[in-house]
């Protein structure tokens, strides 16, 4: 039972990793396109660079969507939700949310005292907030995930 | 003064002679949730004390107890 928990454990912060990257760069390389637009500059020769990476993290959050319904299913016929979802798994998540919640005020507070220097839309604004907000909670959970202590005596 | 919670849970985990795992299945959590507990980086609810305090079948405050924090 254990062995299987500790599978599905791994599974699903390898595929809260794929999630977290590849929602950095589909949303990362889109901001950097809103720029780039809203600025009237040209990327060059890394234009070609800006579109894979959307390619690709577009591709992979859509990948890591589906494998996340999958997963779901075999934790559900595994009957381990429980124990996968135990008490340090819900006290783990909370602190993500929380982090979560302060990059987005810290972040947001940013922009403002940006918005004194430089014009920008309120569309670069939102996805620099929805990208800070997602990533920043998945890679809180993950690092809390890991930090493995003092193992058995 | 503030206290923070101590426990023995190693200890009585290594005298009954079960890892972290076995310990873990008897509960119904993971094996980490047992270690942070035992590492003190986890307080764990009451009701999680209890469970613990009875898979291991001694009384709940043999293996927690509260100490004052190191600063105080």
């Amino acid at each position: 039972m254990e062995d299987q928990v500790s599978k599905l454990i791994r599974q699903r912060d390898r595929l809260l990793t794929l999630a977290a990257v590849s929602f950095l760069f589909w949303q990362g390389a889109q901001l950097a396109m809103d720029i780039a637009q809203e600025g009237g500059w040209e990327f060059g020769p890394f234009e070609l660079v800006i579109h894979l990476c959307l390619l690709a993290g577009a591709l992979g959050w859509a990948g890591a969507s589906f494998l996340f319904l999958l997963y779901a299913s075999r934790v559900q016929r595994s009957k381990a939700q429980s124990v996968i979802q135990d008490e340090l798994f819900c006290h783990n998540q909370r602190i993500a949310i929380r982090f979560g919640f302060m990059a987005i005020i810290a972040a947001t507070a940013l922009l403002l005292a940006a918005d004194l220097l430089v014009d920008f839309s309120a569309t670069i604004a939102l996805r620099a907030l929805l990208i800070i907000g997602i990533t920043a909670q998945l890679s809180r959970f993950l690092i809390l995930g890991r930090d493995d202590l003092e193992d058995e005596s | 003064m503030t206290s923070e919670l101590a426990n023995r849970l190693k200890e009585l985990r290594a005298r009954e002679g079960l890892t972290q795992a076995e310990l873990a299945a008897r509960v119904g959590v993971t094996r980490k949730t047992i270690n942070t507990v035992e590492n003190r980086v986890f307080v764990p609810s009451t009701i999680l004390a209890l469970k613990l305090a009875s898979a291991l079948a001694v009384p709940v405050e043999e293996i927690f107890s509260l100490e004052p924090r190191g600063e105080d």
